[in-house]
């Protein structure tokens, strides 16, 4: 385990090695964080851009009674939700192109497959809310602990417990209707 | 057999999908899935949602080397853009008591006036 506190006090200190650790070791969770929220490579390592910067400028205020993954995604949700508003007033076209460019590797009948039935769970997440889609994506493509994702975005673990209660017996209402569970 | 299941334990079971759990709470929830088909049958399904989930993003490489050197350059800037934007600012306060005192309109006392000579001494 390393001393992720200690390296959050040298990058206060403006401490560039400390922060190329912290980047090195934050950098790969952060990508896939920002995927669970904006599902688009080039977007998602923006917000890893934006979140390591916010920490190298507010590794100050860090408080050192939370955890550091937990300070630094809480950083990173913030900017993946400014993101993904900011999207959604990008014009249709753009966002189209975007994600052309993000599946161009796999062969044609490789994303046919595969992507349909991604599409069809991605469109079943799309009808939960928004606070029970986000808790779905933290708890089971994250892999967050309850505790790490009350942190995250700051309400009683009760709350996460419930809402990933209720959310996942939705989840499976739609997704047995689309066939896609049984 | 039917086994009552509290909320308690059955909230408990999503995190035993993805492996969150303290040794405690996992320990509590496998001796309880032992006896419970109802709470077995609920993680089964956990775990083809959660399966569903993962599938459901795009697949990611690991972050490129040039996204770290993009980001370091841009700390680096935004450093040099504070230093800067302070000696800009030291130039420009300099600058409007220096046409003040020449215009005469504002009598500087010696203390504001070695002020601003070394204000002018910074910029320069
Ligand atoms: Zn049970």
């Amino acid at each position: 385990m390393h001393d992720e506190i200690a390296w959050v006090r040298q990058v206060a200190q403006g401490d560039e090695r400390a922060f190329e650790r912290l980047f090195r070791c934050y950098a790969p969770r952060i990508l896939r964080f920002a995927m669970s929220y904006l599902n688009d490579p080039a977007h998602a390592e923006e917000v890893v851009q934006e979140t390591m910067i916010a920490v190298w400028k507010s590794a100050k205020e860090y408080k050192e009674q939370s955890q550091v993954s937990t300070w630094i995604l809480g950083i990173a949700r913030n900017k993946a939700l400014d993101c993904a508003r900011a999207r959604q007033r990008e014009p249709e076209f753009l966002r189209e192109k975007l994600d052309r460019r993000a599946s161009a590797r796999a062969t044609p009948e490789q994303i046919a497959q595969r992507d349909s039935q991604a599409e069809r769970v991605r469109s079943a997440l799309e009808k939960l809310s928004p606070e029970h889609r986000e808790v779905m994506m933290l708890a089971f493509y994250n892999e967050l602990s309850y505790s790490e994702i009350a942190q995250i975005l700051n309400c009683p673990e009760g709350t996460v417990k419930s809402r990933v209660y209720y959310a996942k017996e939705q989840l499976k209402k739609l997704l047995s209707e689309g066939g896609e569970m049984l | 057999m039917r086994l009552r299941c509290s909320q308690e334990l059955r909230e408990l079971l999503p995190w035993y999908a993805n492996n969150t759990l303290t040794e405690e709470e996992r320990a509590k929830v496998e001796a309880h899935l032992a006896r419970c088909e109802r709470c077995q049958q609920e993680l089964r399904e956990l775990r083809q949602i959660k399966e569903l989930v993962v599938l459901s993003v795009k697949s990611v490489p690991e972050p490129s080397e040039e996204l770290f050197s993009r980001t370091v350059e841009r700390t680096r800037s935004q450093g040099r853009h504070t230093i800067a934007q302070l000696s800009w600012q030291i130039f420009a306060l300099g600058f409007s008591l220096g046409v003040l005192y020449e215009r005469g309109r504002v009598r500087l006392e010696p203390e504001i006036e070695a002020f601003g000579w070394e204000l002018k001494r910074r910029k320069g």
